[in-house]
């Protein structure tokens, strides 16, 4: 992906091989699904573990699965749609108690609601240009712009300023690992060295993104 | 009348008369034990290699990727590549390690692998030692590796190594004890403690222990596969939480060793758990077609790749679950067990050893099996089942109206 477009068109062999993907990928949710949502030794690894509260996640700027998995459905691609979200029809999977389990059950109903998406995208997608001519240097007016997506890790936000030159005057990247991992000491206060590996795994964290 | 194949051990036996014929007793005794030894010692290493490369492949099927495959055909060589770059790698040795302690674990903890492969009965008079305690043997040398893995853990001074060795000590402590308690039953029942004793008597009666004492396998499977260190209850080297537990400091072909014991332990559980509960080398009437020990191997690896399919599905316990399923779960039900157990060979006596009296049991044990440990898993996972285990669908955004923000997030 790139200013004006993509790099390139996708080859032909990209069609059948996504198609069979999608068709594969629900019978395999399914399966996992089967396998993990009744076993007993996940429930008691995760249920009721790193329990976040929705108060304290709105307070600490929490995104993604994690903060939907307390119970708010909040979905960027929904309250401030870009690109094309507001032509798909998807819905919202909402946890009950943010612990743990929650987090993750968000996170392979999620799955599900993408296979959906990458469905309805593949109707609708033309053919034509993958690109416009961009100039080399790009020099935009001088200001200020803000925009996120919902990345799967939670909201990813790039802030920029111009000061009218090709080089941005300041850029700073919200990144939802780094602002997601604010809650790690809050959730793992009273448990054990093992739940946090969980708790730190269930908050689905990227080092590259922490390192800011 | 059984069939003779060059499989069958004929050509020994005629050796063995020979000898005898020819010889002193000594001398019988001592080709014997060599023989014999051998073929034991080149089954279990032989055995390691191959289980490497079956855990290996099975998990990599089980998980949807492809496990070796480059090194020969279907990566079957891998494990002797493996082999080949352990044995080149430096041996180091922690400074502050205790040298000759940190030097005896690899081996203490082989010995007792590979001793437990000699009470097992392959066939019909094929026993290396047909002890008549056989499985008070096979409990007593198996504690043996968890103490020499709590003293690698310790002599390696390092405090993830001294964290597994605990976990380890604290672990094998409360297994042995369901272990043993549902150990006892099948004792009760054969009224011997030799391991070719109790296959005798399952041939003789044409039952399995495993259907007349269901959940003395229950038990058993559970506890022995926690005592092997194996997932679910791997928290010994648990590798995302305490790097490699007890074997953090060891390289070369003394981690090499850690590692072919754990495969062989898992082998000589599936053993126990097919002499003594599936009826050894016996498959009613079929050993007379089939060569015993082939059978009696056919089982070790059926339960073998049970063990690898637990490893490659479920996640590993926390070790205060894992102790708290000992002590709360377990060891009650082993204790009803026995009780059922004697209970049942005191009624059975009463009425002279009839047949029809065990068929009645197999009933019954069945019936209480599902009772007792329906009952045990309800108490444990009530809490589990408290909130929905799915999710809600929500198709617009909605927040809900917070009150004031508490304080800033970090203070």
């Amino acid at each position: 992906m790139r200013i004006g477009g993509v790099a390139f068109d996708v080859p032909d062999e990209w069609y059948p091989a996504i198609n069979n993907l999608m068709a594969e990928m629900p019978d395999r949710i399914s399966e996992y699904e089967d396998m993990l949502l009744d076993n007993e030794i996940l429930l008691a690894r995760s249920r009721d573990i790193g329990v976040l509260s929705p108060e304290r996640a709105i307070n600490a700027s929490i995104s993604g699965p994690a903060l939907r998995a307390t119970g708010i459905a909040w979905d960027i691609r929904k309250a401030d749609p870009y690109c094309l979200y507001d032509r798909f029809d998807f819905d919202i999977p909402v946890g009950n108690n943010g612990d743990c389990f929650d987090r993750f059950v968000v996170r392979m109903e999620e799955m599900r609601q993408s296979v959906s998406i990458i469905r309805q995208a593949l109707q609708q997608l033309p053919g034509g240009p993958v690109s416009t001519p961009v100039p080399l240097a790009i020099r935009p007016e001088p200001g200020e712009a803000y925009a996120r997506i919902e990345s799967p890790k939670g909201e990813l936000g790039f802030y920029l300023v111009s000061d009218g030159g090709p080089a941005p005057y300041r850029w700073h990247v919200r990144s939802p690992s780094f602002i997601n991992l604010s809650v790690l000491k809050d959730l793992s206060v009273g448990l054990s060295l093992a739940d946090a590996i969980v708790i730190l795994g269930s908050l689905d964290i990227n080092v590259g993104e922490i390192d800011r | 009348m059984p069939l003779l194949y060059w499989y069958d051990f004929d050509p020994l036996h005629s050796l063995y008369n020979w000898l005898r014929d020819n010889t002193s007793s000594d001398v019988v005794y001592v080709v014997a034990a060599v023989v014999a030894a051998t073929g034991i010692l080149s089954f279990v290493g032989l055995g390691a290699l191959v289980n490497v490369w079956l855990e290996r492949r099975i998990i990599g099927r089980i998980q949807v990727r492809k496990g070796p495959n480059r090194v020969g055909p279907f990566g079957l060589l891998q494990p002797v590549a493996d082999a080949i770059k352990l044995i080149q790698k430096e041996v180091l040795q922690p400074r502050a390690s205790d040298r000759a302690l940190f030097n005896l674990p690899p081996i203490l903890v082989f010995i007792p692998a590979m001793l437990s492969f000699s009470v097992f009965a392959w066939a019909p008079d094929l026993v290396y030692a047909d002890l008549n305690v056989g499985v008070l043997f096979l409990l007593a040398i198996s504690s043996v590796t968890s103490l020499a893995i709590f003293v690698a853990g310790w002599s390696s001074n390092n405090k993830y190594a001294l964290l597994g060795a605990m976990r380890v000590i604290a672990m094998a402590i409360s297994y042995e004890i369901p272990l043993v308690l549902a150990l006892l039953a099948p004792v009760i029942f054969a009224g011997t403690m030799s391991l070719a004793g109790i296959v005798d008597f399952q041939r003789h009666y044409d039952v399995w222990l495993a259907f007349l004492l269901p959940m003395s396998l229950f038990i058993y499977a559970i506890s022995a596969t926690a005592e092997l260190n194996r997932t679910p209850a791997d928290i010994a080297e648990a590798e995302s939480e305490i790097v490699a537990g007890f074997h953090t400091e060891y390289s070369g072909m003394k981690f090499g060793l850690f590692y072919a014991v754990e495969l062989i332990n898992s082998l000589a559980v599936s053993g126990i758990v097919a002499s003594l509960f599936f009826g050894g080398y016996s498959l009613y009437g079929l050993d007379d077609y089939i060569p015993p020990w082939i059978i009696f191997i056919g089982k070790i690896y059926f339960f073998y790749f049970g063990l690898i399919w637990l490893r490659g599905t479920w996640p590993r316990l926390r070790i205060d679950q894992l102790m708290a399923f000992a002590w709360k779960m377990l060891i009650p039900m082993a204790l009803i067990n026995i009780v059922i157990a004697a209970t049942e060979v005191f009624l059975w006596r009463q009425l002279e050893w009839s047949n029809w009296v065990l068929a009645a049991f197999v009933a019954i044990n069945l019936v209480l099996m599902v009772l007792i440990i329906g009952f045990f898993f309800r108490m444990i996972t009530r809490s589990f089942y408290r909130l929905p285990r799915r999710v809600r669908l929500v198709h617009d955004v909605s927040v809900p109206s917070l009150p004031a923000p508490g304080p800033a997030v970090g203070s």
